[in-house]
């Protein structure tokens, strides 16, 4: 009931307006969208990833690199140690696209088996490094407190190692020297980044509101971890583990290019670049092969880690 | 402090009352504003109209995503990323704004229209002296004098804003401000050039209640002083109607209803101003209390009514509860004490609701999370159904959980990303290994309907859901193992204002059929009207106040509870302007 207060009668442009009621209606405001697909965080990345042309030309790179290192037979007919010294350094010639080396070796085949060595390495260096790292990791920021201090600082020390001068120092004593040995060694060295970036993501993950009720419903530590935990924190470690392939690629080729690395009886790229070093005066080409393999493996893998991460980066995300 | 309800300011003799000016300072007609973004472009404001006047105070009131700050932002030109104007026309002071150039509208920033951000946190560079901020808003508005006059200037305009020993002030930096002197600081950045328009985005929406509306009540003498106009844009109608002559209720782009405030509030036309102004919980505490003044016993106001029988017996006593965390100091071994929780008690009846009310920093997180058994009290205990909780060992400890959930406030927070809903509300069922898988997914369909979500929607990721159905889903794993007591932890707080009032009547609802009791954990004194059937007031980890919530609204013993009471908007409108 309003009394005798005095209401300002509305200005012009100020009168009590209202609009025509929505043609959708207020009751659609809170209904659930189940016209599409579900759409999860690793399905939604999975769509972005599709929509970029560099994911399609990594992933071309990577898969005809990982077939020609599972099956080499199937590219070439040739073995890589068919060698024939009077052949030393000839050019390309039908049947051998790529010429020969100075042992007489055809280019092409060894170029095609030296991937196996390359890929290998990679591949169990990278996984020993995710499993290493993660752990770490993990127990150090989810458990946090003398875990934490401890395991950071051995963190810490293996970090200030330089990878390929401590991979240097232990293969050059080791007298076992396999694609696994190198793995390891670069794996021993090489985890350090995935525990940080490991730490970092979980200590963030825990201080969710879903790990808080997934306790108070009695669930026990490791269970919410396991679970809820690393689950959440598995997107940046696929991104850097994706890199860090190349990476550990490249670390194998200078160890055998120092000739630390596989045995010269091992065909692999760093083998064959150091041997065609040799004769980069006479035949610069020979080089050029197994480097370019090289070059081409890593930019397949780095690539890869590039849209990787623009897919499951959330903050990179565009909605 | 004015005591009076602004817009009666009309009496003669109300100071910065300028005369009438019949030009309007700010038209904006027929505005539309998009975005671009992948999906392409995006209407974020469509038709919109707003005029207002030399000196007077309009408020854009809407919900999250309405388009209210975007409207606001188009005037200074300041459209994040994307956006931008495409048609109608802003005409500030007898020009035309839209298509000026760039040059044009920096000039007119600050020295025609000011701007009070929303965030006083993140808005104050943080390496820079508060008085050097205000000097640079100074200069780039063309301030004519030497560096001693300029000083004084800056002096001067922090006093006005509010801050005693303002000299010493200007010299300090941000972090050593609390967030109501920043905010204090940034409406003396607004002020400085003596702006004719204030556009005032959500000022107050980042601090404490109490704070709020001292910085509010400032904000209107002084602009009225200096006869600036204010443009408020605010997600409370309460607030709006009690700071604002004029309001403009915009909804999903679209300005659904504009006309004088105690007109919109009295008499709304537009079915979603109706649902607004039944919903906003300043005005519906504002409603039931005046109701009980006038001794109706107003039940279908209040969304939820105990039943006085099931009173009888307490299920959660907590008796001198105090947890003092060691803040860790430079040195090993040179930690400082901080007690969070001091010597606090209560009980929460079985099938009521129990409000700790609280602003940030007052303990009602901590002694929830007592409560919840996530941490363990310093001393003192809790009591559960009679049974000391500290004494349970392990396998009673796994049973205990099972009686008493919480809800949290964060809705993007508390559900596992990567879980679909079905999974994230059976997660506690398997854990407790309830029935068969049949009998679980049975138990989950049943739970979206109590918690009136489509069964569809199971199948679903959280982030496809909006923030009040993630709250349900939340709700619903709480109440998957048919717990006794759940603790909602300021489970309303993030929603809109409608959201909100869904949730408080869902959860009133599911009391009701369910004889559940809740520990209810909010800032928010309007939302305990609503909710609670008695009240712990708490400060600096101690308890002030701590009785019925009639009793507490009717009269208050604490000074501090008189504050948090006049904090909530709307506070000053009177009965006949509610009826909603």
């Amino acid at each position: 009931m309003p009394e005798n207060r005095y209401v300002p009668a509305p200005r012009p442009g100020q009168e009590h307006f209202t609009a025509p009621v929505d043609e959708g209606g207020l009751g659609a405001v809170d209904a659930v969208d189940t016209s599409d697909a579900p759409s999860s965080f690793w399905r939604e990345s999975w769509r972005e990833m599709r929509r970029r042309p560099m994911f399609w030309a990594a992933a071309t790179i990577i898969l005809v690199v990982v077939t020609v290192a599972a099956f080499p037979g199937l590219f070439t007919s040739l073995g890589p140690r068919q060698c024939d010294l009077a052949m030393s350094l000839q050019g390309p010639q039908p049947g051998h696209p790529f010429g020969f080396d100075f042992q007489g070796c055809d280019i092409y085949s060894r170029t095609m088996y030296g991937a196996r060595a390359s890929v290998l390495v990679g591949v169990l260096a990278t996984t020993m490094v995710i499993v290493l790292g993660t752990s770490i990791g993990a127990v150090a920021g989810y458990y946090g407190g003398w875990f934490d201090t401890i395991l950071s600082r051995i963190t810490d020390i293996f970090f200030a190692v330089p990878l390929v001068l401590a991979a240097i120092v232990v293969m050059s004593v080791s007298t076992n020297r396999t694609s696994f040995t190198v793995a390891l060694v670069l794996a021993l060295f090489g985890w350090t980044s995935i525990a940080r970036i490991t730490r970092g993501t979980v200590m963030s993950v825990k201080n969710n509101e879903f790990v808080t009720a997934a306790k108070s419903l009695g669930m026990g530590r490791g269970a919410i971890l396991l679970r809820h935990v690393l689950p959440n924190a598995a997107a940046p470690i696929i991104v850097y583990a994706t890199v860090a392939l190349g990476t550990f690629i490249v670390a194998e080729a200078t160890l055998s290019f120092l000739g630390i690395g596989l045995p010269p009886s091992v065909v692999s790229w760093g083998g064959d670049i150091s041997k065609a070093q040799n004769s980069i005066r006479v035949a610069p080409e020979i080089l050029f092969y197994p480097a370019g393999g090289l070059a081409l493996t890593v930019l397949g893998f780095i690539m890869m880690g590039d849209v990787v991460r623009d897919a499951l980066d959330p903050k990179a995300r565009k909605r | 402090m004015t005591t009076q309800f602004p817009v009666t300011s009309g009496s003669p003799s109300a100071p910065g009352e300028t005369r009438r000016v019949d030009e309007p300072l700010l038209e904006i007609r027929d505005l539309a504003v998009s975005f671009t973004t992948v999906a392409g472009e995006v209407q974020a404001v469509r038709g919109a109209d707003l005029t207002v006047y030399p000196g007077q105070s309009v408020a854009i009131v809407g919900e999250s995503g309405s388009g209210k700050s975007t409207l606001a932002h188009s005037v200074i030109d300041l459209l994040p990323g994307t956006g931008k104007v495409t048609g109608g026309s802003i005409v500030f002071d007898g020009r035309e704004l839209v298509g000026l150039d760039r040059r044009e509208i920096e000039a007119m920033r600050g020295r025609d229209i000011g701007l009070v951000p929303q965030d006083p946190m993140s808005n104050l560079n943080p390496v820079w002296r508060i008085g050097t901020q205000i000097e640079e808003a100074l200069k780039a508005n063309g301030f004519q004098g030497g560096k001693a006059e300029r000083k004084e200037r800056v002096a001067g305009l922090l006093a006005e804003a509010g801050l005693p020993d303002a000299q010493r002030r200007a010299r300090q930096y941000p972090h050593e401000f609390s967030g109501g002197m920043r905010q204090r600081s940034l409406i003396a950045i607004g002020l400085a050039a003596r702006p004719k328009l204030l556009i005032a985005d959500e000022p107050t929406s980042a601090l404490d209640v109490t704070v709020q509306r001292q910085i509010l009540d400032h904000l209107e003498v002084l602009t009225r002083e200096l006869g600036t106009a204010v443009l408020f844009i605010t997600h409370d109608l309460g607030l709006a109607a009690e700071r604002a002559e004029h309001l403009v209720v915009m909804f999903k782009g679209r300005v659904v209803e504009s006309g004088p405030a105690r007109q919109i509030l009295a008499d709304p036309k537009h079915p979603y101003t109706q649902r607004l102004v039944s919903s906003a919980p300043s005005l519906a505490s504002r409603r039931i209390q005046v109701a009980h003044e006038q001794g109706e016993e107003s039940k279908e106001l209040l969304a939820h009514h105990a039943d006085g029988v099931a009173r009888s017996t307490d299920v959660v006593v907590a008796r001198n509860l105090t947890k003092v965390f060691q803040i860790r100091g430079a040195r090993p071994g040179a930690s400082t004490d901080f007690t969070a929780v001091d010597d606090v008690s209560f009980t929460l009846g079985r099938g009521s609701t129990l409000a700790l009310v609280g602003e940030s920093g007052s303990g009602k997180s901590t002694a929830a999370n007592m409560v919840l058994g996530l941490l363990e009290p310093t001393s003192g205990s809790v009591e559960f159904d009679g049974v000391d909780v500290a004494s349970l060992d392990a396998k009673e400890l796994f049973a205990f959980r099972r009686r008493i959930q919480p809800v949290f406030q964060n809705p993007y927070g508390s559900l596992d990303p990567l879980f679909s809903i079905y999974r994230s509300i059976e997660e506690p069922l398997r854990l407790h290994k309830v029935g068969g898988k049949k009998q679980r997914e049975a138990r989950v369909r049943e739970l979206l309907d109590m918690v009136a979500l489509p069964q569809s929607a199971m199948r679903r990721f959280p982030n496809e859901l909006s923030g009040g159905q993630r709250q349900r889903i939340a709700i619903a794993r709480a109440l998957a193992l048919k717990p006794e007591v759940i603790v909602l932890d300021e489970a309303v707080s993030a929603l809109d204002v409608l959201v909100q009032a869904q949730i408080l009547e869902l959860l009133g609802d599911l009391q009701d059929e369910l004889g559940l009791s809740y520990l209810f954990i909010t800032h928010d004194l309007a939302v305990v009207r609503q909710i609670a059937d008695s009240v712990v007031v708490m400060q600096n980890g101690k308890v002030v106040e701590h009785a019925a919530t009639d009793e507490v609204f009717d009269n208050p013993r604490e000074q501090y509870t008189r504050d948090l009471l006049a904090a909530i908007p709307g506070a000053r409108l009177e009965g006949a302007e509610l009826a909603g």
